[in-house]
């Protein structure tokens, strides 16, 4: 074997990355490589001629050498090897430490391995391996050396790629009349609504636009279409497609809080485990995948990855630790051989973030000697803020306010008589040192809801199945100086077969919630104002299985999915006091949603200015409703105009082909007309009339 | 007949005083509310009249020329008659043995037909209740249709028991034809098998033209001198239930299982105006008074027990003829709705359910003052 002659310089690095790449198969370029017959299978050189080479050379992991190596020299070879043979098995290893004083040298070598198989799997074993920390192989084929030889020296930039006008993302918020939009995925078709003071317009109706499903982004600037193929993003004024994802089987999917980064799954796929596909997390705006992951286990609650408030961290829960992943590297945050924080105990799901700082609440269920314990994890420090140990429990669930100034962990626990029951731990966030409160009930709770920009809650909760009752509490009750959890109002201490509430849903700004059951045969709906602890009104929605608040609202909606009941399909569309707007009724509805609209930026003092002014300005938006409602009976007429013109063009068609058929059998003149076929509008004084006398 | 009411005919000027026990006592078993007031009161009735006397579903409902009759069959074996001012059942016509599926009535009122399962076909003395011919065919006669001059009759019937469908004439001056009819609809060129079958016929264009509807969502248009097939069009996707004309008879309202029902013209049967409605369609009227078409339907039978009263959608909906939109709905059935017809002068309409009940409307102020505005 010859041995390949490297240059005199050595390349001093810190890191390898593909620039050193190029620059190592330069240096390989220059060697000298022959094949002759005294070669011997497997032996390892090294460049010579530098003068740090006189020291030994020492490969750490070599038993993976030596492995491979030791199979090979066994095998014969069948022919005499071409050129084209001894090139393509062997291999340019990168990265490999020189041990010397200094201990920051790296240096590289070329291995043959007798035939191109083996060659492929030495390839693959050990590129990108960690030797340690700071050493990592890079491996590349002899045989491709001519294609990085071929590298040009100079930068050549990219052509840029031509721009795409896909227009403002945000254009729906500029609607002058500030009306809100929904989706609906209906029979195969989806259509984007205008939801006006007169009633749905049509903004864009496309069919087939989504083949599983459809769903916006939490800022409402991108509406996702779920296809067998992958996702595709629209959006913009023109609904171009603003970016597609391709994932075959694409089953699920999140977008991060602030629209950056998308997560697809399809986790029935077969999963490779050098190569996996289940999991995707994508770059919004350039398309590219980030990483992929493996699939989920069999249970697993969806979105697998959680994301810090802000994008900058993705977290993924597993047995006992959690992985945290920076983005954009999407390296993983801890160092280290797991890579992951470990906490023992900790299962799927049992971790939030906050939706405001980067803090990452867990618990961990008893395990002796331990107690359970919730807790506050800030990251990147990984420093525990606050825990609290809790004892007996069997399930704990977070839910954070929305402005993360609360946290409140439902803990279900059961006593010795076997008797459920719940009580919740409400961490005030936002206080020094973070307080806890506790709240007992002592009976089941079957529902826990915050108030969005409040300070209170509604808890649905009961001793038997047969009787809930609902109570309203409050975060701000004073007692002694100091805040205290503090019930404001109970609702309901009936029975449940009257009023059968299992859910509670809050409107978007606050102080008011829907009361809804739906479930079984009797489902009704209750708008409650909790400022003035009253019922608004009640309502009656048949096989109603969802209740939607708009992002501003004003309006709720409840409707009928195909995907669970067969007849009905529809919505309803009510104020957020209650009363009943319209009834539509839509074939196979699947699917409505509001488009979230994007947190508003007013400061307090804009908003108590826009309070103060709201009676001021009302007057200003009341003449324009009526202005709407009249502009659109214009339009309506017209439409009935253009449709009675219609009408008569066709009763004069008909009077024709009449007139025709009969001439043509020799039968000339019409019997004579009974009545007038339709009745003209200016008539009707005179019915009018006609009806008093009759009377 | 049988006349189930004295025949001084009772006339309760103010029933809502009476108790249900007087109520009884004056012996008025077969009418379950009666709200009997002459002319001109009509448009302060809301509530309407319920005719009771059917035990099986309704199959159809037919008002004489004038309107002052309402003829009933159902699928219980008698078929009556109703006085419309009052909700007087005037009497029943007896002597089938199976279902009456279909019924008409001469121009004149004096001359009754209706067609059953019981594969005859009977015209009647309207007045006396008596049968005047027995007309037997090989299969149940699904529809009968009376030209105006009330001398020719056309049935079609069933395509059963492997026997083919069949348009059958018959002329009531002539002992030949009473027999086995005359096939003078002449279905040669395209035989009637179970898939085309006709399920309702109507003479139109003063008798120029007569229509058939079929199995398959077709209509054919033949010319009712000569009986040639003049043109077919398939206007439905699926089975037609009914067909019903306008007063002019320039055009007919479909009733489809396919949800829809579709204003046509009889001339070149063309789909002008097209309802559309959650549900099947059993039976579409169009009223002589306002531009407005009577939807009446309901799911499949055979599915009512298994859903929720309210998801089987028993109403009667109200379209605008011109505008297509539906403009009200009238409830009460408690299954679906079979039949539905106008009366004559667009002032009431009745309606006949799967229920056995026939109700009886007479259209308030709110009917009359709504107006659409162009």
């Amino acid at each position: 074997m010859q041995r390949a002659r490297g240059s005199l310089k050595l390349p001093h690095r810190a890191g390898v990355d593909l620039g050193g790449l190029t620059e190592a198969s330069k240096y390989a370029c220059d060697a000298h490589i022959k094949d002759s017959s005294d070669s011997a299978q497997g032996r390892v050189t090294v460049p010579s001629g530098h003068k740090l080479l006189y020291k030994i050379v020492t490969f750490i992991s070599l038993k993976i050498f030596t492995a491979l190596i030791k199979d090979i020299a066994e095998q014969e070879i069948p022919r005499f090897p071409t050129d084209e043979d001894l090139l393509s098995s062997v291999i340019a290893v990168d990265g490999i430490p020189v041990i010397d004083s200094s201990r920051k040298v790296f240096c590289f070598c070329f291995v043959d391995f007798g035939s191109p198989a083996d060659a492929e799997k030495a390839l693959r074993l050990l590129n990108g391996r960690h030797l340690d920390s700071k050493h990592i192989f890079r491996t590349f084929k002899l045989s491709s050396l001519d294609n990085y030889s071929k590298i040009n020296d100079e930068f050549v930039p990219p052509p840029e790629p031509e721009f795409q006008e896909t227009g403002d993302y945000q254009s729906w918020l500029l609607d002058k009349h500030c009306n809100d939009q929904f989706v609906m995925f209906h029979d195969r078709m989806t259509s984007v609504m205008w939801n006006t003071k007169t009633g749905a317009q049509p903004c864009i109706e496309r069919d087939h636009w989504a083949e599983q499903y459809v769903a916006w982004s939490p800022k409402g600037s991108f509406l996702a279409t779920v296809h067998q193929q992958g996702v595709a993003l629209w959006g913009g004024e023109y609904w171009k497609k603003i970016q597609r994802f391709e994932h075959s089987g694409v089953q699920l999917l999140d977008f991060s809080p602030c629209e950056k980064y998308i997560v697809t799954c399809n986790n029935e796929i077969v999963d490779d485990r050098d190569n996996p596909r289940a999991i995707i997390i994508w770059d919004i705006r350039t398309g590219a995948k980030l990483r992929c992951f493996q699939k989920a286990g069999k249970e697993f609650s969806w979105p697998v990855f959680k994301w810090s408030h802000d994008d900058k961290y993705v977290a993924r829960p597993g047995d006992d630790y959690i992985a945290i992943y920076e983005t954009p590297s999407m390296k993983t945050l801890v160092k280290g051989e797991k890579k992951t924080i470990l906490v023992e105990g900790l299962r799927d799901a049992s971790f939030s973030w906050s939706p405001t700082v980067r803090h990452l609440a867990f618990w961990v269920p008893e395990k002796d000697p331990h107690p359970a314990r919730v807790a506050l994890l800030e990251i990147p420090s990984k420093q525990i803020v606050r825990s609290k140990n809790l004892f007996n429990i069997e399930h704990a669930t977070m839910h954070w306010h929305e402005n993360g100034y609360y946290l409140c962990v439902k803990v279900d626990s059961k006593s010795k008589k076997g008797k459920e029951f719940s009580s919740f731990e409400i961490f005030r966030v936002k206080e020094k040192s973070i307080p806890v409160d506790t709240l007992e009930t002592n009976e089941p709770v079957y529902a826990f809801s915050w108030e969005p920009n409040g300070h209170r809650f509604v808890v649905i909760h009961g001793h038997q199945k047969n009787s809930l009752n609902v109570t309203v509490y409050t975060m701000k009750g004073r007692q002694s100086g100091i805040d205290q959890v503090t019930r404001l109002f109970i609702i309901y201490e009936v029975l449940i077969e009257l009023r059968p509430f299992r859910t509670v849903v809050w409107s978007p700004k606050g102080s008011r919630f829907v009361l809804a059951n739906l479930y079984g045969a009797n489902r009704s709906l209750e708008f409650w104002d909790a400022d003035s602890a009253t019922r608004l009104n009640q309502g009656e929605h048949y096989l109603a299985s969802r209740v939607e608040w708009d992002p501003t609202g004003r309006y709720v909606a409840t409707y009928v999915s195909a995907w669970s009941e067969p007849t009905e399909h529809g919505y309803y569309l009510w104020t957020s006091q209650g009363r009943l707007l319209h009834r539509v009724p839509v074939p196979k509805l699947c699917q409505f949603a509001w488009r979230p609209r994007p947190k508003d930026d007013l400061s307090p003092e804009e908003l108590k200015l826009v309070e103060k002014k709201a009676r001021e300005w009302a007057s200003r938006f009341d003449k324009e409703d009526r202005e709407i409602e009249g502009k659109v009976t214009e339009n309506e007429r017209k439409w009935r105009r253009a449709q009675l013109a219609q009408w008569r063009t066709a009763l004069a068609k008909v009077e024709a082909a009449k007139t025709a058929l009969r001439e043509s059998w020799g039968r000339v003149e019409p019997p004579p007309q009974v009545t007038q076929d339709w009745i003209e509008i200016e008539d009707e004084d005179e019915e009018l009339l006609e009806r008093k006398v009759f009377a | 007949m049988n006349w189930d009411l004295p025949s001084t005919g009772v006339v309760f000027k103010s029933v809502r005083k009476l108790n249900p026990v007087q109520f009884f006592n004056l012996n008025v078993l077969d009418l379950f509310v009666l709200i009997t007031l002459g002319r001109g009161f009509f448009d302060k009735r809301v509530k309407p009249i319920l005719l009771h006397s059917h035990t099986r579903p309704l199959t159809q409902l037919k008002f004489n020329k004038e309107g002052d009759l309402l003829f009933s069959s159902g699928k219980d074996i008698s078929w009556h008659v109703w006085r419309t001012s009052n909700g007087e059942k005037l009497g029943s016509y007896d002597g089938h043995s199976g279902s009456v599926w279909c019924v008409d009535i001469s121009a004149d009122t004096t001359l009754a037909v209706s067609g059953s399962g019981d594969t005859t076909c009977k015209v009647w003395d309207t007045e006396k209740g008596t049968i005047i011919h027995n007309l037997t065919a090989s299969t149940p006669v699904r529809t009968v249709n009376f030209k105006n001059d009330k001398h020719i009759i056309t049935i079609t019937t069933d395509a059963t028991m492997g026997k083919p469908c069949e348009i059958l004439t018959y002329d009531l001056r002539d002992e030949n034809s009473l027999k086995d009819g005359i096939k003078f609809f002449r279905t040669d060129s395209q035989p009637l098998n179970s898939n085309n079958k006709v399920t309702a016929a109507i003479y139109v264009a003063y008798d120029d033209l007569y229509l058939t509807s079929h199995l398959n969502g077709e209509v054919t248009q033949w010319r009712a001198a000569t009986g040639e097939k003049l043109r077919s069009s398939c206007v439905h996707t699926n089975q037609i239930n009914s067909i019903q004309k306008s007063t002019d008879e320039d055009f007919i309202v479909t009733a489809s299982k396919d949800t829809t029902a579709k204003l046509l013209d009889v001339w070149l049967l063309e789909v002008v105006k097209e309802y559309k409605t959650p549900q099947a369609v059993n039976s579409a009227s169009l009223s002589s008074l306002e531009d407005h078409v009577l939807l009446g339907g309901g799911q499949d039978s055979h599915e009512v027990t298994t859903t929720d009263t309210r998801s089987g959608k028993f109403v009667c909906r109200f379209y605008h003829k011109i505008y297509e939109s539906e403009i009200g709905r009238v409830k009460g059935h408690f299954g679906p709705v079979n039949t539905v017809a106008f009366h004559p002068d667009g002032r009431s309409f009745a309606s006949g359910g799967e229920d056995g009940l026939i109700r009886y409307h007479y259209f308030d102020d709110s009917y009359f003052n709504f107006k659409f505005s162009y």
